[in-house]
């Protein structure tokens, strides 16, 4: 009996063992030579800054990212072929950055690596990718330089800085202008940045394309972000006496700014945000009533986003994960999420099922795919379209403009993607 | 009105690095240890002030001899299971375990809190008192005040109480101070508590001011180190001194030449002064007090 027994468990084991080889070797196949010929799954390595002082932003965003793609599997997968998803932590350090996606390319054989929320940080990914003949699939980074030219290895879903400027200047040019009374070319502009790759590309964007309008720039300050106290930066803009501010922080130094005008009584008709001006960490710190009126420029905050207008795919998708998104993390979907959730969807819905049907999925094939993406305004969830250049950057993308209202940042202009209309002028600050 | 306001702000400023800068002062002075974990430990404190406030709903200023206390028992169980440990040992070993505690810390306020920016919120806090045409918060002011405060019970403590005297003895002559009967192994240990203790004052004070996240210790923690070799290591009131002309210097370069070069010019000035007056700006080196 118990030799029969012994019997009996050795075959199990030997099936066991076989299957466990056949399964290893399919899987093995699939690392090395990406899906195709009946593989099972499309491996995509997420890495964002989830720890360290980009955590609270670049979380959201990757937390967008993973709700598309496990949307995604819950449809079925693309095209039938399901995702394997890899988290990697870039722990807020360019550096570790280009070590974990290495890892992720060597040990978890990805075919896509999707993040990276800073321009820093997207600078050290880069390189790898394009090395290893691996996509990155940018949905956070504005800064133009982030790739090489000539890497083909690199897309970027949302608008570089560039976008930022032409948004805030349009917006001066369209609704600002009339209410200021003056013509664009006489409103006193202030613009103050953070340092960084991010601050600076968009405080340059603003002075190039500024010329092209006249742009009446009467101070421009950058400061890094790790500063103790931004007074000196409020004393210097508030001699120059601007109509406008247009200032780009990082999450850190927003609400120091933002206390230190408080504290010297800078008050301006007007003041366009980015980043650290989205953030819920802002609204916390000030209330409702301490940050109403403040405009900021971005992709949309989703969440306050008319999804009215756009295509039926990109709708339900976006009014499913949005409610998703808040109800599991406890927040809105704002800015940063909202450029997980459209980057995430182009991948998923537009580039991989050509990939796949191309026969493999490689870098060079979702290349090859995304080089034929042609999405008409309103077919992603963040209300743009995309299609790529040469150099991998989506010329259909676009920032907007939105607006603290009742605690709650608003999208309110363009029209079409508006929850509600700018409100003007901004409360100064005896009346907070 | 510029300038004033400018020196204003770095006044309070520099209110901020003294409050940080005494406890590494102490502990240096005493104990005679490169406290890396310093700053760490300031986080700490901010994270308590936080959980004091979001979860039992007490004033965040009110949090202080609670958090007081318990920066000051972290700060005896540390010396006594770490630093002691290590004190009779190469300054490498010394630097690394402190570094390496403060790594620990850092990362286990992550785990723990995550790498969101909290705040605390005190309503007369962030209200603006006008000084004729000079604008600072209530909480700025709440921070000098509380800044000169604790530099007059840390001197009056170092010279008026026996503990005090015992420590000064064993950080000038320990030696001495252990045939004089003085136990130097506890004298060590109070000071380091006292030293972390302090970090706790400081995170009170500071904690209406700034957003609180994993990292913040490390900029004020250099700035720190910054503060105490520049005031004479182991001088309290040299290094509230300095901590001041530092804060004033970096508000008003910042203010009237340049906002972005400003920290350099600290660093720039920082080592201009250890060439031409290696003892510090007041010539006092390794006493306490």
């Amino acid at each position: 009996m118990a030799a029969r027994r012994a019997g009996t468990f050795r075959r199990r084991f030997g099936v066991a063992l076989g299957a466990a080889a056949l399964a290893a070797g399919s899987l093995a196949g699939c690392g090395q030579s990406g899906t195709g010929g009946g593989t099972p799954e499309i491996r995509i390595g997420l890495l964002f800054p989830t720890t360290g002082g980009m955590a609270s932003l670049g979380t959201d965003q990757s937390n967008g990212v993973k709700l598309v793609l496990e949307w995604a599997n819950a449809h079925g997968g693309v095209s039938g072929t399901k995702i394997k998803i890899f988290e990697g932590d870039s722990q807020s350090n360019p550096g570790v950055a280009a070590t974990v996606a290495q890892r992720m390319i060597d040990q978890n054989q990805v075919q896509v690596i999707v993040g990276s929320y800073a321009s820093g940080i997207a600078q050290a990914i880069a390189p790898v990718a394009q090395r290893n003949r691996v996509v990155l699939w940018e949905v956070g980074a504005v800064a133009p330089t982030v790739a090489q030219a000539g890497d083909r290895y690199f897309v970027r879903t949302v608008g570089a800085s560039t976008t930022y400027a032409a948004a805030d200047l349009d917006f001066l040019d369209g609704f600002l202008a009339a209410k200021l009374g003056k013509p664009i070319d006489q409103i006193r502009v202030a613009i103050a940045h953070e340092d960084g790759p991010f601050g600076t590309s968009v405080g340059q964007a603003l002075v190039a394309q500024g010329k092209a309008k006249n742009l009446n720039v009467v101070a421009q300050e950058a400061y890094p972000e790790t500063s103790a106290d931004l007074t000196p930066v409020v004393l210097r803009l508030k001699a120059t006496n601007p109509d406008v501010l247009l200032i780009s922080p990082l999450v850190a130094s927003t609400p120091l700014f933002w206390q230190a005008a408080r504290t010297q009584n800078f008050n301006v008709k007007a003041i366009i945000g980015s980043a650290g001006f989205s953030s819920s960490t802002f609204v916390k710190k000030f209330g409702a009533k301490g940050v109403e009126g403040v405009y900021d420029v971005e992709p949309p905050a989703v969440a306050h986003m008319n999804s009215a207008n756009l295509t039926a795919d990109a709708k339900q998708l976006l009014d499913e994960l949005r409610t998703q998104f808040t109800s599991t993390f406890g927040h809105d979907c704002l800015v940063h999420c909202g450029d997980g959730l459209g980057g995430g969807y182009i991948l998923v819905k537009d580039v991989l099922p050509r990939a796949v049907a191309a026969g493999a999925v490689t870098g060079d094939s979702i290349r090859a795919a995304a080089a034929k993406t042609d999405i008409a305004a309103g077919g992603t969830p963040q209300g743009f379209g995309a299609k790529f250049s040469d150099s991998g950057e989506n010329e259909r993308a676009r920032s907007v403009i939105m607006q603290w209202q009742n605690g709650a940042l608003v999208v309110v202009y363009p029209k079409e993607l508006a929850m509600a209309d700018p409100v003007y002028p901004m409360p100064t600050w005896d009346q907070r | 009105m510029q300038l004033a306001s400018a020196a204003a702000s770095g006044i309070a400023l520099g209110a901020i690095y003294a409050l940080v800068a005494a406890g590494l002062n102490l502990i240096f002075g005493v104990v005679k240890i490169i406290n890396f974990a310093q700053g760490a430990m300031l986080t700490v404190a901010l994270y308590g002030v936080y959980l004091l406030d979001t979860h039992l709903g007490i004033n965040p200023y009110l949090t202080l001899p609670v958090v007081v206390v318990a920066m000051g028992a972290l700060g005896y169980v540390v010396h006594i299971g770490l630093i002691d440990r290590v004190l009779g040992k190469e300054r490498a070993s010394q630097l690394l375990i402190t570094f390496g505690l403060a790594m620990a810390l850092k990362n286990a306020c992550l785990a723990v809190f995550g790498a969101d920016h909290l705040s605390v919120t005190v309503a007369f806090g962030s209200r603006v008192v006008d000084l004729g045409g000079v604008r600072v918060t209530v909480a700025s002011l709440i921070a000098l005040g509380g800044a000169a405060l604790t530099m007059a019970f840390l001197y009056g403590f170092l010279h008026r109480t026996r503990a005090g005297t015992a420590i000064r003895a064993v950080a000038q002559q320990p030696d001495s101070a252990r045939l004089a009967g003085i136990n130097a192994r506890q004298m060590y240990a109070l000071a380091f508590a006292i030293g972390t203790a302090l970090a706790g004052v400081a995170a009170v004070l500071m904690s209406p001011i700034y957003a609180i996240e994993p990292d913040i210790g490390d900029a004020f923690g250099v700035m720190a180190f910054i503060v105490v070799i520049l005031g004479g290591l182991g001088s309290v009131f040299g290094a509230a001194a300095t901590a001041l002309l530092i804060g004033v210097a970096q508000s008003v370069f910042a203010t009237m030449i340049n906002v972005q070069m400003s920290t350099a010019f600290v660093f720039l000035v920082f080592i201009v002064l250890m060439i031409v007056r290696p003892n510090g700006l007041f010539g006092r080196t390794t006493r306490v007090a």
